[in-house]
């Protein structure tokens, strides 16, 4: 085996988390993509073991949320409640929450396809040749459109009163 | 803060948390199972022959129904292999000379034909037979998938011998002048389909080795019953007898198909109440 699971698996779980906001159903997803991808391929590089994986999960994601009944609302505000995240040092609790907030709001104006784009770029750090091959794109239109994500979100950002 | 800058790590790390997801928390089992499976893989090969063939499907149907060629008893292909050289014998023989010579060579192939229906039923309840069935159930592949490939084999392979019977029974003739195709095949096919009718019913009321004897003492009775039966109710030749023949052929066809789908309908039940009761 090529990729190591320890690595990608929180990767793959955030990207699911991010397609369905739905941490158990995420966890399966991502526990899925794993064992379908050792039970059927074997790649030699990495960048081809990540295209399977994301386009493995990418797929199941789909199902599920063809699937997928609605989520009863207790259910989401103990997720929420749990997404307490850890803040950096240097800064206050109030400016971090402050900051993350306004880059969440800068996000919610970006597509769905943009913000995958940035999620799989910078925060999963997925080679642009594996996103272009992922989404069916070339490596260009991929930089592209990820320069173009990224001035959106700092044009947002901007307006929010950050430059 | 209003105001602030970012760097582009800074806005890769605001990012990293604007995308955070709630702590997976079945992810250390996860793995430590994934490290077990691929040390088992590794231990019986299962890894080393797709070195060879990059992006190959490790296990995939038709792999998987192959490897399972490797685990019918050796027995089974030899007795086949017996089966099919008795019926040469049968019909090369210089006893069989004479008038009526082509019935009896086709009487005797049909004989055999419960048989050969034999190898299949012994091999399908090979785990029940064994009391294995439970330790089965515990194995990567259910066994209900390992039966279903069993007997897809056993029955392509049955299938081809029966062809080779009718080619036989015929003389090496198979569209002579004395009855056709059709007739031969039925005299063949019927033995063959009541004995796996009645040996997989047998297979599904009784367990263990009760289940072979059983089955070995029903497939020897029809394969009597086609030496003496067939003079008194007529051959298929004639065609009043044809269609009565073609029709019993149907029903025990149907009959056959019925009792292998509740076989395997009982396996996975099995499987169930097993897991119900872990």
């Amino acid at each position: 085996m090529s990729m190591d699971p320890k690595e990608q698996y929180d990767r793959i779980y955030r990207y699911c988390y991010f397609k369905l906001h739905d941490r158990e159903l995420a966890e399966d997803i991502t526990q899925e993509t794993f064992l379908r991808y050792l039970e059927k391929y074997h790649c030699d590089s990495v960048q081809e073991a990540l295209r399977c994986l994301y386009t493995i999960a990418g797929h199941l994601c789909v199902d599920a949320y063809r699937k997928r009944k609605d989520i009863p609302l207790s259910a989401l505000s103990e997720e929420m409640a749990e997404e307490r995240l850890p803040c950096k040092e240097g800064d206050s609790e109030e400016e971090q929450t402050i900051s993350r907030l306004a880059v969440r709001a800068a996000l919610d104006g970006l597509t769905e396809e943009e913000k995958e784009l940035l999620l799989l770029r910078y925060v999963n750090e997925v080679p642009l040749v594996t996103i272009g091959k992922i989404l069916g794109l070339s490596r260009f239109a991929v930089y592209r459109r990820i320069v173009n994500a990224s001035g959106k979100l700092k044009e947002n950002l901007r307006r929010e009163g950050f430059k | 803060m209003k105001g602030k800058s970012w760097k582009k790590k800074e806005l890769q790390k605001e990012l990293w948390y604007a995308f955070a997801a709630p702590k997976p928390q079945r992810r250390e089992e996860f793995l430590r199972l994934l490290a077990e499976r691929a040390l088992v893989d590794e231990r019986y090969g299962l890894h080393a022959e797709n070195v060879a063939h990059p992006n190959r499907p490790l296990a995939g149907l038709p792999v998987f129904v192959l490897s399972q060629i490797a685990y019918i008893r050796k027995g089974i292909w030899w007795l086949s292999a017996m089966i099919f050289a008795c019926a040469c014998f049968l019909a090369a023989s210089p006893g069989m000379a004479g008038d009526g010579a082509q019935d009896r060579v086709l009487w005797g192939i049909a004989a055999l034909a419960p048989l050969l229906a034999m190898t299949v039923i012994a091999e399908s309840g090979r785990s029940e037979t064994w009391e294995m069935a439970e330790l089965e159930m515990a194995t990567r592949f259910s066994l209900r998938s390992v039966v279903l490939a069993r007997l897809g084999i056993l029955g392509l392979e049955n299938l081809v011998m029966l062809t080779l019977f009718v080619f036989v029974g015929r003389g090496g003739d198979p569209v002579g002048q004395e009855g056709g195709v059709l007739q031969t095949g039925l005299c063949i096919l019927l033995p063959y389909l009541l004995t796996c009718f009645l040996g997989l019913w047998i297979v599904r009321r009784f367990r263990g080795q009760q289940a072979v004897y059983w089955c070995f003492g029903m497939a020897v009775c029809v394969s009597v019953m086609v030496f003496t039966i067939p003079d008194r109710i007529g051959y298929p030749e004639q065609e009043r007898n044809l269609i009565w023949w073609a029709a019993c052929t149907f029903m025990l066809g149907v009959g056959t198909v019925k009792q292998c789908i509740r076989f395997v309908g009982e396996t996975a039940e099995l499987s169930y109440c097993l897991h119900d009761h872990a």
